[in-house]
């Protein structure tokens, strides 16, 4: 980004980009304007800088190696990899060990170590307490395989979409680990495809109609409660107030007559095997046209029984709006929350229209933002979500998985699920349908992951990822034990034997700017107190050359971790 | 209704002690206890408690009033509870069944209530009319600042560089859950904390500090940093008021509600002498489009059971506020992003709506019924909410002006310049929970004298009924004063039974 005289060079065009106008020259002097390059794709170096930069935004807390990985591949291949379809993952296992002892369960359907999704949703068992601990534990076992997921999806994008599109159609408060696993997998199934289609696919998705009460809409009394949030938050969203009941981009009574268009879908009894397939009862469909107000160009859904909502959806699509509407919050996913005029007219429009030539396939405009001079050029200033804190903090420094026991690899993951709910990112459970705060309330933003209470949490969380220890949410206590191998990491830094090297490294890794020389020179004085820079290259080297030596090993780990316990604590960690 | 007696006997005991006849002119029997002016000019030290209904909670079924039973049953036959099952509190008003607790502090004489509140153009989307009640802005403007965030600007906009500091030590506003309130939104930060456990809020370590570049990332960081800074800053002072403070009520022991608990934590709070002016406490769960009641047994279910959290919550804090002996510098405003519609749906529920009852609660504020109940039209359009009688931001600038004592101008620029003032407070405050009929006039009486006594505390809609022995009522009954000639014999007593509203 090339500041600009703009005063001085009053016609400046570059690569056919209209600067914006701006009303007099005597605000002009007050300016230096900057050509900001939109959509051209990037062309500038490709480093551990970019690669770190692209990677955290798409994926979840990349990990060394995938940092790596893409460095080599370079830019083309490695969207490349972003984008390339994967297979559905194996679904999630039944994670309690069998049996009716402590931390024991029997479930009718699935075994230890099987899948529970082909079982009965509902399964027959009494008392009726024991059934909803199984219930219980199939949830644990959906969220504990969702962050799963995210740690083994590696260079793909479909895992942040998902979760994109989870906080886009938000389903929460279901018991019913089955509606909650083939939901979040529709999403999954959809992450790269059609806007449009995924919208008539959720509609008729059965934890959606309870969620929004579509099960509830009936001839006899239509409910609105999902034709409104189906224009104001899934598809063309809600423009300014323009006369009474009339929201620029759709009316009251669109809302009303959508209602309509949406009654007769019902969701089976939990003991009826259908019961995870929504189903049209005509009897309870309002026959006959519907209306819509001149928002919709006047549009008549007609009659036409359990296909009627997908011709809805069609009408909706053809208003423009949706394409823009989307990408803004797409753009707010990826890349920052404040859509100016200048990125509305030079980002978000030419994307839209890309969406909407691909008739709302989402890939071909993602691909042209990510690789774009935008992406790389603009400031990396997103506060962490807890997701993405937590993944950066574990998969980001080399925790993995525990590989072996299901109970142990589980049991791992659902740390982290807990510890996002306790960062108030709780996955299946948003707080309300308009999704996490942080996209959509302004002005704050993302600055709302961050407070008082949250920071402290957040400090706290990343501590134990070094230290270990216990935490309790909700009166359960839980304690982390697989831990950041710090001794790994440093050994795989050229040259860790010199303080300098070592910490500047890791800044690198953990942080997206460089830190300063005070900075340096504190984090120092944490990792050698006191001490001048060659005890710790003495130290280090007598360890490296007596790697089996455990009390040189344990004495340099306990700086380290010292070091790490507050580099995953600094400010700058917070950021992405 | 309760009942107050007084007797002469006592008096007369030490009068004839004193060795001197009935001739004295007496003094007021009871000193009303007279709070500090509620309109102070100076160092104002009132505290608001925002009460935040999220979902959009269903007015019609909270408050009834007889008149319109019939029509609203028409109307909502399959959501609405049976008409004897409504606590009937004044008149014709009556509160869900779930709501004793409101009714107790309506009889203590501490309770508000608006009808019909709402704004011109009513939105119905959640998100977008939050964001109208948190901002004060009107349906068509976009303000991104909070209605408290822009009182605090008006002298604080540089919040929150150098805070705290010596004149402002304490926050200036906590909201009791994990994220901070809108409505606290200033220029440049957030006024409010979020608080959990008052007790334990919880530090972050101080690293150090790098370059801050004039650009996002620079401003990212320092929100970091200053977030680090404050929340060290500010947890010693919440520890320590949380130290030094109590709950005396015996109300809290029976309630276990995240509600409860919230606002148990704000009275300690303030007992324990936290500066802090502005609470923000949330209850969820109001967006009732379905299975608001039991079908069949409508006065139960998930409406019932958050009204019963809210009346019994505020009940029980109000009850503390009075043993705390802090009533007198706090009041509580509930609040809610609509009404919702006239009709139910099939579903048991209801959709939004427009306009709804606003509750205050304090020894201060007036104990009322303002405006009037709707009426309910039963062939009623299936879109139509309640019709808005009150625009909110009238009572948000008279809260500004006669509780947080902001002057016109002011409330003019945090809220708009056309705020109608409203009759929200009372000439002087009371102690709610010891709300008793107070007589004051002569204890020190001649025989066969005449003398006035007067009911200390008149409500517009009370009914005086007085009793007296040992002399006769001349005139007055039935009215807040009334003439008595006493006997010539040693003891007479006056009682008075003074009704609620």
């Amino acid at each position: 980004m090339q500041p600009l005289d703009f005063y001085s060079n009053p016609n400046w065009e570059i690569d056919g980009i209209n600067l914006l106008l701006y009303p007099s020259c005597e605000q002009l002097k007050e300016f230096k304007i900057e050509i900001m390059p939109y959509l051209d794709e990037y062309s500038g170096n490709w480093t551990s800088i970019q690669a770190r930069h692209l990677l955290r935004r798409t994926t979840f807390g990349p990990s060394i190696q995938m940092v790596n990985t893409a460095i080599n591949l370079g830019l083309n291949s490695t969207m490349n990899a972003l984008f390339t379809p994967l297979p559905m993952p194996a679904p999630p296992l039944k994670s309690i060990p069998d049996g009716t002892g402590n931390n024991q369960l029997n479930d009718p359907g699935a075994l230890y170590g099987e899948t529970w999704v082909n079982a009965a949703p509902f399964p027959n068992v009494n008392p009726p307490m024991y059934r909803n601990r199984i219930l219980r534990s199939r949830s644990k076992s959906l969220y504990s395989w969702t962050f799963l997921q995210m740690h083994y999806s590696e260079i793909s994008i479909r895992e942040k979409l998902t979760l994109f599109w989870h906080n886009h159609f938000v389903v929460a408060d279901s018991t019913i680990a089955h509606r909650e696993y083939l939901y979040y997998s529709l999403l999954r199934s959809f992450a790269l495809g059609n806007f449009r289609e995924l919208t008539k696919e959720i509609t008729i998705d059965t934890s959606m109609l309870f969620y929004l009460s579509g099960a509830e809409n009936t001839d006899d009394a239509p409910n609105e409660n999902y034709s409104r949030e189906l224009l104001e938050l899934f598809t063309i969203g809600k423009g300014e107030l323009a006369g009474p009941g009339d929201y620029t981009n759709f009316t009251e009574d669109d809302v009303v007559e959508m209602a309509k268009v949406l009654t007769g879908w019902q969701v089976p009894q939990i003991s009826n095997p259908n019961t995870l397939t929504a189903q049209f009862s005509n009897n309870n469909h309002t026959q006959g046209d519907k209306q819509l107000s001149f928002r919709f160009n006047n549009a008549v859904i007609s009659e036409n029984g359990q296909q009627e909502f997908r011709d809805l959806i069609d009408v909706i699509f053809q208003q423009d709006e949706c394409s823009r509407f989307i990408m803004r919050k797409l753009y707010r996913w990826f890349v920052h929350y404040d859509i100016t005029e200048e990125i509305e007219i030079n980002i978000i429009e030419p994307l839209a229209a890309i969406l909407r030539d691909n008739d709302y396939e989402i890939v071909p405009a993602l691909q042209v933002l990510l690789k774009s001079e935008h992406f790389h050029e603009s400031t990396a200033c997103m506060i962490k979500s807890p997701v993405d804190l937590i993944m950066s903090a574990t998969r980001g420094l080399g925790i993995n998985p525990p590989q072996g026991e299901v109970e142990d690899e589980y049991n791992h993951a659902y740390h982290f699920y807990i510890m996002s709910s306790d960062l108030e990112q709780a996955l299946y459970n948003h707080p309300n349908v308009a999704g996490w705060k942080a996209y959509y309330q302004e002005p704050q933003f993302d600055k709302l992951w961050i407070n008082n209470l949250l920071l402290p949490k957040r400090h706290e969380f990343c501590r134990l990822m070094v230290e270990g220890g216990n935490f309790s949410y909700n009166d359960e206590n839980y304690n982390i034990t697989t831990l950041i191998p710090v001794l790994d990491i440093v050994n795989n830094i050229a040259n860790a034997y010199t303080p300098n090297v070592l910490i500047n490294s890791l800044a690198e890794m953990m942080f997206n700017y460089p830190i300063t020389v005070n900075q340096l020179t504190s984090l120092k004085d944490i990792l050698i107190p006191g001490l001048p820079d060659f005890e710790w290259t003495v130290e280090y080297l007598n360890y490296l050359s007596n790697p089996s030596n455990q009390a040189l090993a344990v004495s340099v780990e306990n700086k380290l971790k010292n070091l790490f316990s507050v580099m995953v604590r600094m400010s700058e960690f917070q950021i992405m | 209704m309760k009942k107050s007696t007084i007797s002469r006997r006592d008096f007369i005991k030490i009068s004839a002690l004193a060795t001197i006849p009935l001739t004295l002119s007496g003094f007021p029997l009871f000193a009303m206890s007279r709070s500090k002016a509620v309109f102070s000019d100076g160092d104002n030290d009132k505290i608001l408690v925002l009460v935040q209904l999220q979902g959009g909670n269903d007015g019609l079924a909270t408050i009834y009033h007889a008149e319109q039973y019939a029509n609203l049953q028409a109307v909502r036959n399959n959501i609405i509870i049976p008409e004897s099952s409504i606590i009937n509190f004044h008149n014709e008003y009556g509160f869900h069944s779930a709501m004793q607790g409101m009714k107790d502090v309506w009889e203590m004489q501490c309770l508000g209530i608006v009808q019909n509140v709402s704004y011109p153009n009513q939105n119905r989307s959640h998100f977008r009319s939050t964001d109208i009640w948190n901002s004060a802005s009107s349906a068509e403007a976009y303000e991104s600042r909070g209605w408290i965030g822009r009182f605090y600007d008006l002298n604080y906009s540089d919040y929150p560089n150098g805070y705290p500091n010596t004149e402002n030590p304490h926050p200036f506003a906590i909201t009791m859950g994990k994220i901070v309130s809108e409505t606290c939104q200033g220029i440049n930060a957030n006024y409010s904390l979020a608080l959990l456990d008052p007790f334990n809020p919880g530090t972050a370590l101080v690293s150090a500090g790098g370059d801050i570049p004039a650009n996002c990332f620079g401003d990212a960081l320092s929100f970091v940093n200053d977030t680090v800074a404050q929340t060290n800053a500010f947890a010693s002072v919440i520890s320590d008021a949380a130290n030094a403070g109590n709950n005396l009520s015996t109300k809290w022991d029976s309630l276990e509600t995240e509600l409860a608990e919230k606002l148990k934590n704000v009275a300690r709070l303030i007992s324990g002498g936290l500066q802090t002016k502005i609470y923000v406490v949330q209850i969820g769960g109001f967006d009732t489009h379905d299975n608001q009641v039991v079908e069949g047994e409508t006065a139960t279910g998930i409406h019932d059971e958050l009204l019963r959290e809210l009346s019994d919550a505020i009940c029980a804090f109000q009850d503390d506020l009075n043993l705390l002996n802090v009533s007198d510098r706090v009041i509580g405003m509930t609040y809610s992003e609509f009404g919702r519609r006239i009709r139910s749906n099939a579903a048991l529920g209801t959709d939004h709506g427009t306009a709804a009852p606003l509750f205050l609660f304090g020894s201060c504020v007036e104990n009322q019924i303002l405006g009037d109940h709707p009426e309910i039209d039963t062939s009623v359009g299936v879109d139509e909410g309640v019709p808005m009688q009150y625009d909110f931001r009238d009572i948000y600038g008279t809260v500004l002006k006669n509780w947080l004592g902001l002057n016109e101008t002011e409330v003019s620029n945090v809220i708009h310049p056309d705020v109608q003032m409203l009759p929200l407070f009372k000439p002087s405050c009371i102690n709610c929970n010891t709300w008793q009929p107070q007589i004051s006039g002569d204890v020190f009486v001649c025989a066969n004298g005449t003398y006035l006594y007067t009911a200390a505390i008149p409500t517009p809609n009370s009914t005086y009924n007085w009793s007296v022995t040992g002399g006769i009522i001349i005139s007055g009954q039935g009215t807040p004063q009334v003439e008595v000639q006493w006997n010539n014999g040693l003891a007479g007593t006056i009682s008075l039974i003074q009704t609620g509203y």
